[in-house]
This record gives structure tokens, C-alpha cells and sequence, in this order.
């Protein structure tokens, strides 16, 4: 409502200011919409402030962020890739795993974080106003910062490999655009489905832990540790019932040139997401004042 | 000039005091029968209240405490929703209704008129010129590139308010702005609202202080228990308020279960918080000497009676007082407790008043108790010598439960003589 129109609005010679309208049910998903551009500046905000909130207090600091990532996939590299020698079509273990992984991180870590994030902001929901839909989109930024320091360690072990093996197991430049399009997708999606499980955490906690269950199945449906050649082709539909398995596979591809691209699947993925997202800002936008009343 | 620039219709605001039922009970109900399922504990902070006004008004809010008169700034100000009814409204908005919320202690003065704008949802283009005008009409300048956790009480209190009313807003919502800050910022501040409400800011002025109420608004409206009782010019309403006997009106917020407050001998009816000049106030000043009045009614004939008051704060009571002598009650009647609490006592906390009487009727004893009697909060004014020695020293400004001035003395004992090195 802050919407400023002009400073000259106080004299009583300035035309009539905005008029704006408070009633039970909040305003319209799209007003809200509208309102974000004018508020833009607190993206940065909360996403600053949700990576410092994490590492304030901890001995090692910023060196988390690259232990964090790096410690899981090391050992699913020991295990997939060293004991069960799951084979990986044309690059080695550690990087197959490691461009998987780092797409579907970023899609559980964004909708994790847009999860928690009504219930962690509270402080400021229930004083001050502003469109709320902003903290569970601007909270996923710890989640890019994950991502990004996963294309870093990416970018040396592909330094290292043409070192040792002499040879760049880089993708084509023309690939490059479907990985940014699963970056997209899998953000968009974390994101629709953030809005959603957000005001229902701010009241059931249970949310949150039923989701982590739900994500560590997920990583297993979709190929992220094992690739796609690994199933049987007659079952390979059913996997791509997994809106995840679509884009998992089109930033491999986009990333390493492995693999197949289901490019029907993508496209799908991209419905799915839209679907999702447009169905989160209808249910977020009507009932998150409520939710964070009952907190 | 025709236009209202707030028209409040029907406003309610439902709180449920008890927990939500869970999914599984929601579930579970729907297979009940539909008599079955009992009323929600449900508490109006606000129903029914309308009232449209013109711009430039001053208005005031006054009622008890609990009567709904943040409700109804925290829903102009959009940080929660009505429950029913609807507000239209003309222009910005700029609350300052806790004072400070939204500031970062980590971040400086600077940096923080900036994020008020971003809150606010203003262009950062006229950044400087705003920040130039805040400063200086808070007074801290040379504190400007300060962190906010460096600075005093008042230096805070007086950012808050100056970056609300620098915004120019259409309408200002201020909630007890005078509570806190010495009395030529409280002036000053009183003076720049009349100015904004005579340039057509349309100013919502919530406060205990009756003196300022009367001086500054051009309108004044009482709540109580979320009811608009009165609405009208300051003189007649705050007469009306301050003759009323104000006793707890059943149904409002912040009360205690029903019930335990009276039984068949007596009730307790009113416990307010009162300045040394008999104000009804909502927060209190360490410096200030203040009163509890405490209303009860006797409605047996032949009882003796007797008082005690616990002040509860941070979890422990901080102190107890009683009352010294048994009074005996020939006849039902209503009696006026006043309990003088010394300036200079109490610490810069919040405080719950716990009000219980002891009523013996033959030789039979029954208590009347009122647990949530009273929540009030106590501002110090820290000279900001004793502000940073105590955080120097216990690394908070803000400890104890009682804060009482001593008598302190100091004399020197002995001298010491200083005797040169190497001889």
C-alpha cells in the first residue's frame, strides 16, 4: 500500500492519491504481482540475509559451503561409483554424479528453503507489510549459492580430468542452453511447490520433515546417480512421469553431452512447472495472512 | 474537500486463542455430527467499527488497554488481514507502530533509512535527500554511519519517528510514539504532527496521554473490548473515558479465564495502571512515581478484605506488596484500591500485575484473583554513560527486575603515595 505517488500529495491542491482497498480476503494474486516490481529491492534483502543466517556462528564459515556439497557426492562417488561400479556413459563417476546432482540440489535445496522461509521471516510478517510471496522465492538464494559453488568444484574437476585423461568433457556451447533451461525449470517448479508447502509449514512443522522423506525417495526416482541407460528403454516413460527426470536429464546433457535428450519430456516439464507455479501464487496469496496469524 | 481519505466499514478482527484444530481433527469432524462440534474460543480484538475520515484529520485512539486500538492500526497497516469488513483508503501509508520494528541493529543509520524505504516500497532515487532530512530532525548526525546497536534509547526512538514522518505519507499510523523519548523530542514530535495534519496528513494518534490527545487531535474515538463506544471531539470523549469507571468489559482481549476474578462474595472489576496526576497510562516512565488502581466489589455483607499485588517480570516476581491492614465491610459497596509505586523502582522491562484478595466471611476464606491483571512496559531514560557501563559490564542494557536508585556513597580512604622508581 506504501505505493508512493508523489511526496506533493500532502497539499491539499494535488490530485486525489491512489486509492486502495483493505478486505478479509486479501488481495488478488495478481495485485500482489504487480506490487513485488515496487519492493523489488527486498529479494536482495532476504536472500542476503538467509545465507548469513546460516553460517553466523560456525568456526568454519564460508568454508561450509563448499564442504557441504562436495563430502555427499565424494562418497556416492566411493560407493556407486567405486564399489558398485555403476557404469557412467563416457565421463568419469565423480563428474556424472556431481552435474546430476548439482540440478536436482538445486531443486530440493530451493524447495526446502522456500519451505522454511514464512516460518524463519516470521519477525517480520507479522510487523511490517510487503508482499509476502517474496520470502519463499528470495530465501532460495542459498540454494543458487550452492549451485554456483557446485559449478565451481564442477569447472576444476573438468580442469583436472583434461589434465590427467587430456580431454575437455565439456558439452557443446549449443548444448549449454538446455542446461540453462533445466536451471529454470527445476527453480520454477521448487518454487510453485514452495508455495504451497510455505503457509502450511508456518503452521504444521510436519510439513517440513515429510517433505525431506519425500525428496530422499525423489533423488532415488530420478537419475541423478545412475543414468537413464541403466533402465530398461519400455520403462523409460515411467520415469519421465517424474517432471524431475526431464530436466535432470537435459542439464546432463547440456552440461556433458551425455546421454539422451527426451525433448517431449522437457516440454511437459515446463506445463507441469507453469501448472504448479500459476496453482501456488492462486493458494499462497489467499491463504498465507491466516497461516502466519496461527503461527 | 469531500473525498474520505480512510473509510472504515464494519471492521472485525477474530483471534483464536486456542490452538487450530489439526488436519486430523478437521477430518474427524466432518464425520461428526454437525451439533456436535462446539464454538471456537474465539476473541473479537475488533468488531463492527466504522468510521469514515476526512484527510488532514488527527484522530485519536484511546480506550483500555486491549480494546483494540493496535488491531485496528496493524490492519491499516496491512500486517494483518480484517476478518470482516473493509477499509478504503487514499495514498501512502507509514506505520510506526513498534517503534523500530524492521531496523537492523547491525546495520548503520544510513544503511538503515535505506532498507526503510525498500520496506516502505519507495524509489531509491531521492535516497539522499530524505536521509539528510531524517537525520536531522532525530538529531544524530555525527552518528549517521553508527550501527544502530551503538546507539541509545532515545537516539533510536527518535530515527524511528523521524523516518516515518520524513516519508510524507497521506496517513500516518502512530502507536504510543510518546511513550519513549525525552519530553523536547516528545514536543517536537507533537509539533511536527500538528504541522502534517494542517498540510493534510491524515494522522491516526493512539496514546494513554490524554494531554496530548486533547491538544493535537481533531477527533477522537474510544474503543473498548474492540467496540467503537464513542466517537467525537477530544474534549467530550476523553471526559467521557476518563469519568467512565472502566471495569474489565467481559469478552475483550487479554483476560484471564472467567471466573476465577469474583465469586459469590466479591469481584475484582478494574486494575489499571495511573500516573501520579490519575492519567490512565499504558507504558510507564522509570523516572515517574505511578499508581495501580485496583476496583473490586464487595457483595456480602460483614466481610473483611485484604489485597496483595505480584509484579511479575522476565519470568520471575519481581516483587509482592500487600496491603498492610484488613479492611472490614459492614456493607456491599465498591472499593478503590490505590497502590503508589515510588519513581525510580522499577526497571526498564514489562511487568504483569498479578491482583489477588483474600476475602474471609465468618471465619471461611475464599480468594477473587486476576492473574493477567495488567501488562506494562517501563522506559528508562539511559544517560548514555550508565547505558554503556552496564553493557560494558553485564553486556546488556536491560537486566533485572527492579531497579531501585540507592543511596550511594563514596569517600576516599586513604592516599597513596607514590614513591619514585630506583632509588
Amino acid at each position: 500500500m506504501a505505493l508512493l505517488t508523489s511526496s506533493a500529495s500532502n497539499e491539499l491542491t494535488a490530485p486525489p492519491p491512489e486509492e486502495w482497498v483493505i478486505e478479509p480476503r486479501g488481495r488478488s494474486a495478481w495485485s500482489q504481482l504487480r506490487e513485488v516490481w515496487t519492493y523489488r529491492r527486498l529479494f536482495g534483502y532476504f536472500g542476503k540475509r538467509s545465507v548469513e543466517r546460516r553460517y553466523r556462528n560456525t568456526v568454519l564459515g564460508p568454508a561450509w559451503l563448499i564442504i557441504r556439497p562436495v563430502f555427499p557426492i565424494a562418497v556416492r562417488t566411493l560407493v556407486f561409483g567405486g564399489v558398485l561400479g555403476v557404469n557412467s556413459p563416457g565421463v568419469p563417476y565423480f563428474l556424472f554424479t556431481m552435474v546430476g546432482s548439482s540440478v536436482w540440489d538445486l531443486f530440493s535445496g530451493c524447495l526446502m528453503w522456500s519451505t522454511r522461509s514464512l516460518q524463519l521471516n516470521r519477525g517480520f510478517i507479522g510487523r511490517l507489510y510487503f508482499p509476502r510471496v517474496i520470502v519463499p522465492a528470495a530465501t532460495m538464494a542459498l540454494a543458487f549459492l550452492n549451485f554456483l559453488i557446485m559449478l565451481g568444484i564442477m569447472a576444476v574437476a573438468l580442469g583436472y580430468y583434461y589434465y590427467t585423461d587430456h580431454r575437455l568433457y565439456l558439452a557443446p556451447p549449443g548444448n549449454m542452453l538446455w542446461a540453462l533451461g533445466a536451471v529454470i525449470v527445476s527453480a520454477t517448479l521448487a518454487l510453485g511447490i514452495g508455495l504451497w508447502t510455505s503457509p502450511m509449514n508456518a503452521q504444521y512443522r510436519d510439513v517440513r520433515f515429510t517433505l525431506s522423506y519425500i525428496l530422499e525417495f525423489w533423488a532415488l526416482l530420478t537419475p541423478v546417480m545412475y543414468p537413464l541407460s541403466h533402465i530398461p528403454a519400455k520403462y523409460h516413460w515411467i520415469v519421465f512421469l517424474n517432471p524431475l527426470a526431464g530436466v535432470v536429464q537435459a542439464f546432463k546433457w547440456g552440461v556433458l553431452g551425455i546421454e539422451e535428450l527426451n525433448v517431449t519430456a522437457f516440454v511437459i516439464d515446463i506445463g507441469i512447472t507453469l501448472l504448479v507455479l500459476l496453482s501456488g501464487l492462486w493458494y499462497f496469496t489467499r491463504v498465507e495472512s491466516q497461516a502466519v496469524d496461527r503461527s | 474537500m469531500g473525498d474520505a481519505s480512510v473509510r472504515v466499514s464494519n471492521l472485525g478482527k477474530c483471534y483464536r486463542t486456542s490452538k487450530p484444530p489439526s488436519p486430523w481433527q478437521q477430518i474427524a469432524a466432518k464425520f461428526r455430527k454437525p451439533a456436535a462440534s462446539k464454538p471456537a474460543n474465539e476473541i473479537w480484538a475488533l468488531k463492527d467499527v466504522s468510521f469514515a475520515l476526512e484527510r488532514g484529520t488527527i484522530l485519536g485512539v484511546i480506550g483500555p488497554n486491549g480494546a483494540g486500538k493496535t488491531t485496528l492500526l496493524k490492519i491499516l497497516a496491512r500486517v494483518t488481514l480484517p476478518t470482516e469488513g473493509r477499509v478504503v483508503g487514499r495514498g501512502t501509508v507509514a506505520p510506526l507502530l513498534e517503534l523500530g520494528a524492521g531496523l537492523q541493529p547491525d546495520m548503520t543509520a544510513r544503511e538503515n533509512i535505506a532498507m526503510y524505504m525498500t520496506w516502505n516500497g519507495l524509489p531509491q532515487a531521492d535516497v539522499e535527500r530524505r536521509t539528510d532530512e531524517i537525520v536531522s530532525f532525530a538529531e544524530i548526525e555525527e552518528f549517521i554511519d553508527t550501527p544502530l546497536k551503538r546507539f541509545s534509547n532515545g537516539m533510536y526512538v527518535r530515527l524511528a519517528f523521524s523516518m516515518a514522518i520524513n516519508m510524507q505519507p497521506d496517513i500516518l499510523l502512530a502507536d504510543e510514539i510518546l511513550a519513549v523519548g525525552d519530553l523536547t523530542f516528545q514536543e517536537r514530535c507533537l509539533q511536527r504532527v500538528e504541522e502534517a495534519g494542517a498540510a493534510g496528513m491524515t494522522v491516526f494518534f493512539v496514546s494513554h496521554d490524554m494531554a496530548a490527545i486533547q491538544r493535537l487531535c481533531t477527533r477522537v474515538i474510544l474503543l473498548n473490548a474492540g467496540q467503537l463506544v464513542l466517537d467525537g471531539d477530544p474534549e467530550t470523549v476523553v471526559n467521557h473515558y476518563e469519568q467512565a469507571a472502566w471495569t474489565m468489559a467481559p469478552g475483550g482481549a487479554k483476560r484471564g479465564k472467567k471466573g476465577r476474578h469474583a465469586n459469590e462474595h466479591g469481584e475484582i472489576l478494574s486494575v489499571r495502571l495511573m500516573s501520579a496526576d490519575d492519567r490512565e497510562i499504558g507504558v510507564a516512565r522509570h523516572e515517574e512515581e505511578l499508581q495501580l488502581r485496583v476496583t473490586f466489589s464487595v457483595l456480602t455483607a460483614g466481610i473483611t478484605a485484604r489485597a496483595i499485588v505480584l509484579m511479575n517480570a522476565r519470568g520471575v516476581v519481581a516483587f509482592r506488596t500487600a496491603q498492610p491492614a484488613d479492611i472490614t465491610v459492614p456493607e456491599p459497596g465498591i472499593f478503590a484500591i490505590r497502590v503508589r509505586i515510588p519513581a525510580r523502582l522499577l526497571a526498564d522491562t514489562i511487568y504483569t500485575v498479578k491482583v489477588g484478595i483474600l476475602l474471609v466471611k465468618d471465619g471461611e476464606q475464599s480468594t477473587i484473583a486476576m492473574d493477567n491483571a495488567l501488562v506494562f512496559r517501563v522506559y528508562a531514560e539511559h544517560d548514555k554513560g550508565d547505558k554503556s557501563l552496564l553493557t560494558l559490564y553485564h553486556g546488556s542494557s536491560m537486566s533485572g527486575v527492579v531497579m531501585p536508585e540507592l543511596e550511594w556513597d563514596v569517600a576516599r580512604e586513604r592516599d597513596i603515595v607514590m614513591v619514585p622508581e630506583g632509588r
